[in-house]
């Protein structure tokens, strides 16, 4: 006589089966999530670009306006709606819920030289070094929260004032 | 009458109900995978264009020396970037890619002084064959003091 599968044989092949599916699956919704991650950084890109645009045409516009506006410290950029025509400007504090999940900061530091070469010094500024009062550094950060892990990414731009 | 023996009404029964179980688990997930492919191609198609247009108007926009908004779009040292028909043409070639249409090209100028432009952009788009599928891109441009002033 042939034997077929008993009903326990059966469920067991199922239940193997169930598993090899069931360790697959987080293959596939890894492939789902890590596509909407590269979204999520296209558009942090695109925010810190932004703010970088903004902040270096606030402050090449008009350098000394600029200097006697905005102290060294952390900013956001902003429409400044009540002039006319709208301009850009810039808000002290960082923003956050950007389109939902994105933080950014624009941090605008002081640049330290050299008193002799004219080289940008690191740290702070000490003997035979001075702090350019026509350079100043620009730092965007564009800061979001991907499964439960801050992501950051920064840009900076040493801003020149060219009219003297 | 020889003894062959057959399935059991039951048998069948348990045997058809799990071949039907198996059937509907992997055909779900197999439209399941096959609609998040398509959901990604087209996601893809917009990153593509954003990426394209961002990079065209960035170069041109942020280096040139002369910058005018006109009522379709902007021109930057006599290259016209302009909607025409739902594509998105550097004078006469289209950069828009293929499968994107584009509704709205808006251009708002926010500079703080008229010699240097700061331009913010915004592109409404969709999929051409897919309208439901829609996407923006808005873009902050400045341009690029390059010249020294004496005052």
């Amino acid at each position: 006589m042939k034997k077929g599968f008993t009903l326990m044989e059966v469920i067991v092949s199922f239940g193997i089966m169930t598993i090899v599916v069931a360790s697959l699956l987080p293959i596939v919704s890894w492939l789902i999530t890590r596509s909407k991650f590269l979204q999520y950084d296209a558009a942090a890109s695109v925010l810190l670009q932004e703010g970088m645009e903004v902040s270096y045409n606030v402050i090449v516009s008009d350098w000394t306006g600029f200097l006697a506006t905005f102290p060294d410290g952390i900013y956001h950029p902003a429409v400044d709606a009540i002039s006319v025509p709208e301009k850009w400007t810039l808000v002290t504090g960082s923003e956050t819920n950007l389109e939902t999940r994105f933080e950014r900061s624009i941090l605008i530091s002081p640049v330290c030289r050299n008193d002799s070469t004219g080289e940008i010094v690191t740290g702070v500024c000490g003997s035979g070094s001075t702090v350019d009062g026509n350079s100043r550094l620009v730092t965007t950060t564009v800061k979001w929260l991907e499964q439960q892990t801050d992501k950051t990414i920064t840009a900076s731009l040493l801003v020149t004032n060219l009219t003297r | 009458m020889k003894n062959r023996k057959g399935l059991t009404l039951l048998e069948l029964m348990v045997s058809m109900s799990l071949a039907s179980m198996v059937f509907i688990l992997a055909g779900s997930f197999m439209a399941f995978v096959v609609n998040k492919n398509t959901k990604n191609q087209r996601t893809e198609l917009f990153e593509q264009a954003k990426n394209d247009l961002a990079r065209e108007l960035t170069n041109s926009i942020k280096w040139a020396n002369h910058i005018e908004i006109t009522g379709s779009g902007v021109v930057a040292d006599g290259v016209n970037f302009h909607l025409v028909s739902g594509k998105i043409k550097k004078d006469s070639d289209d950069i828009s890619p293929e499968g994107i249409t584009i509704n709205s090209f808006e251009i708002k100028d926010y500079s703080l002084s008229p010699t240097l432009s700061s331009l913010q952009i915004r592109l409404e788009m969709q999929n051409t064959s897919y309208p439901l599928s829609k996407d923006n891109l808005r873009l902050v441009i400045s341009q690029r003091k390059t010249e020294v002033e004496t005052e």
